[in-house]
């Protein structure tokens, strides 16, 4: 059955591939980083497929395999992803009526950005981006639709991430599933896991490990009768369809004398089963670990952005998030959950100078401020909160301030200040002339002072003492990175990324003073 | 009007046609689908070379200035990939890593993409029709001055 669906699939592509001019080609990526612990490679290779029926009516499809694998200087390592099963990362069908009558051949310029529509429609796996992305900017399956009207764009979508199947072939292209809680995490099952000894079906988690785990066996604990584990790990099965759902509407306002206003409305809505929030509720000690937990968060973003004065330009983002956050409770004879609020708020503000020079300069300046919560606890990506209102700042993209240090956008104050230049921009269509140099410095503070940071503090910074909120916890460090890019050949570039974070001696626990990374990356298109 | 549009277009863009010619422009426009003649025959105007006489005459011609001609009759139906092959050569367009090594249209598609003559995503397939063939003649003519 699944050989007939994969060959009715592919004399699909080509009959409609036959009908009209596709455009094909595919890309491959090789992404090698080294840093204080270990070295890390990623490799993927993708192809794509891009039918236009018509100037309305468009068919793309991309399929990628790849891999990942690190080395740990201390001996350890691990091929983390790896899929020769070609997930799917695109596949959908566009609707769009052009604003414009005149095709792209016409144009006395040709567009290198997005087409301007009057209206588009596609449905599939697509990719959805809103605003600066800093809240949606992520691919999932679903419906996406907007129309223009003048100035102004309305813009719907719904997706999911229930449908993406890649984890289990223990592979996450490009990092798109969104990671709140652990049933984010273990949702699905990992391939790699179907060798792990006692793991009766082969399924989810490892059996073996007291952490958050779908395996219930009612030999390891007390907490559930044979009958109660027999049901919960069959119930895995279809559980593991239960993503989450992410909608959202926006209204665009363009080119207003040279300035963008933007109002985006996303929700992010947890589809856990109420029986997986919690599991193993008798390993209370690593109550972080057994916590699935619900996080089911709304935004409510406004963006501006434009032109002050000649060269010099602005982008302010708000955010505030609400919502509600499962807080883990023991009253000492039972465990329970409970829906606690999600208050908090995120700001961003950059300042951009192009100067007028043969060597492009940019300079920018940019402050990010990430709410955060005093006494969230943040393992693996994932948030528990522990009392009271969740305060802490989490948008569905997981993104990060800095190369090195890689926070998350939470608890975050990040003062950046960054500059750029092509050095031989002159050399026109030359091939030294694609040379692209950036330098960023990153100060980062805490504004919650009691907040969990990204790095291991000294004990008595993290006690319940007088230091737990010392001043001294506010600033966290600083970082200083470069990143070259040269486009060697219009279809062949490399990347080399380096710098180091400097983290605040008087609070972190760890033996290196330093924190450093390099990066070489190189891709090529065909 | 489009016709006027277009003979405006044309002279007051690079001014590759003579008065002589006007039937050519005539026709050209309106072809769904431009010919492999009618591409070589705007290249030798760009050129400011005799594009009269036969089509070999006239492929002879091309040859002083275009190294890798694609074999085509006259009456075949120009695709983005022959156009590009043809354009790449003109601008003397060094190319990508794939296209040194094949020098075939496909990969020639890909460097007019990236010197925003093509749109993103141009099929090498696909057919150029009369007026497009205008407009795409025009912005090679553009490029070359830059």
């Amino acid at each position: 059955m699944q050989k007939s669906k994969f060959i009715i699939m592919f004399i699909f592509i080509g009959i409609i591939s036959a009908y009209c001019a596709p455009f094909f080609g595919g890309s491959f990526t090789t992404i090698n980083t080294f840093d204080k612990n270990k070295f890390t490679t990623i490799n993927f290779l993708s192809f794509y497929i891009d039918n236009k029926f018509n100037d309305n009516v468009r068919f793309f499809s991309r399929v990628t395999v790849g891999e990942e694998y690190y080395v740990s200087y201390s001996g350890g390592n691990d091929l983390t992803n790896l899929t020769l099963f070609p997930s799917i990362d695109l596949l959908f069908l566009e609707f769009k009526k052009s604003a414009s009558n005149i095709n792209g051949f016409l144009k006395s310029e040709t567009s290198t950005g997005d087409n301007f529509d009057a209206f588009n429609f596609k449905a599939g796996r697509i990719f959805v981006k809103e605003g600066t992305g800093q809240v949606m900017n992520m691919k999932g399956d679903g419906l996406d639709t907007y129309f223009s009207v003048g100035n102004f764009r309305f813009r719907a979508y719904g997706i999911t991430n229930s449908f993406d199947y890649t984890p289990a072939f223990d592979f996450n292209s490009g990092g798109n599933t969104p990671t709140f809680t652990n049933w984010d995490r273990k949702r699905l099952p990992s391939l790699y896991l179907r060798n792990v000894e006692n793991n009766v079906d082969g399924f989810i988690s490892d059996p073996e490990k007291q952490e958050y785990n779908f395996f219930i066996d009612p030999n390891l604990s007390d907490d559930y009768t044979s009958a109660e584990a027999a049901r919960l790990n069959k119930m895995r099965y279809g559980a593991s369809l239960y993503g989450r759902i992410f909608t959202g509407f926006s209204f665009e306002l363009h080119e207003v004398a040279y300035q963008n206003f933007g109002l985006y409305l996303t929700a992010n809505v947890d589809l856990i089963p109420r029986d997986y929030i919690v599991t193993y509720p008798s390993l209370l000690s690593q109550k972080d670990n057994t916590s699935g937990g619900r996080y089911t968060s709304f935004y409510f973003n406004f963006n501006v952005n434009g032109r002050i004065i000649k060269n010099l330009y602005y982008n302010f983002d708000g955010i505030y998030e609400t919502g509600f956050n499962s807080t883990i409770f023991d009253d000492g004879t039972k465990v329970y959950y409970s829906d606690r609020l999600i208050n908090t708020f995120y700001i961003s503000h950059k300042i951009l100078y192009l100067i007028d020079s043969f060597i492009n300069p940019r300079i920018e300046l940019g402050v990010v401020y990430a709410h955060g919560d005093d006494d969230a606890v943040y393992t693996n990506g994932t948030v528990q909160n522990k009392a009271g209102q969740d305060n802490g700042f989490r948008s569905i993209n997981g993104s990060t301030v800095s190369y090195v240090a890689d926070p998350q956008t939470t608890n975050i104050v990040a003062i950046n200040l960054s500059g750029s230049i092509k050095p031989l921009n002159s050399l026109k269509k030359e091939t030294f002339s694609r040379f692209y140099i950036k330098n960023d410095v990153i100060f980062m503070l805490r504004p919650v002072i009691k907040g969990a940071t990204f790095y291991k503090e000294k004990e008595e910074y993290t006690e319940s003492n007088s230091k737990s909120s010392s001043y001294d916890k506010v600033y966290l460090g600083t970082e200083a990175d470069m990143d070259i890019i040269y486009k060697v050949f219009s279809d062949f570039s490399v990347e080399l990324q380096g710098g180091i974070f400097v983290p605040n001696s008087l609070i972190y626990d760890g033996t290196l003073s330093v924190f450093w990374k390099i990066g070489l990356g190189i891709s090529v298109s065909f | 009007m489009k016709k006027f549009v277009f003979i405006i277009i044309i002279l007051s863009g690079i001014q590759i046609l003579q008065a002589q010619d006007a039937d050519f422009i005539d026709n050209l426009i309106l072809k769904k689908n431009a010919s492999f003649q009618d591409m070589v025959v705007l290249f030798l105007h760009l050129n400011n070379i005799e594009q009269q006489g036969t089509f070999e005459k006239k492929l002879e011609n091309l040859k002083s200035f275009i190294n890798k001609i694609p074999v085509r009759n006259p009456d075949t139906e120009l695709t983005v990939a022959d156009f590009s092959l043809i354009s790449v050569q003109y601008l003397k367009i060094k190319g990508g890593l794939f296209y040194m090594a094949t020098k075939n249209g496909r990969y020639a598609t890909r460097e007019l993409m990236l010197a925003g003559i093509l749109p993103d995503n141009t099929s090498e397939f696909r057919k150029i029709s009369g007026e497009e063939l205008m407009t795409l003649i025009r912005k090679v003519g553009d490029y070359a001055k830059k």
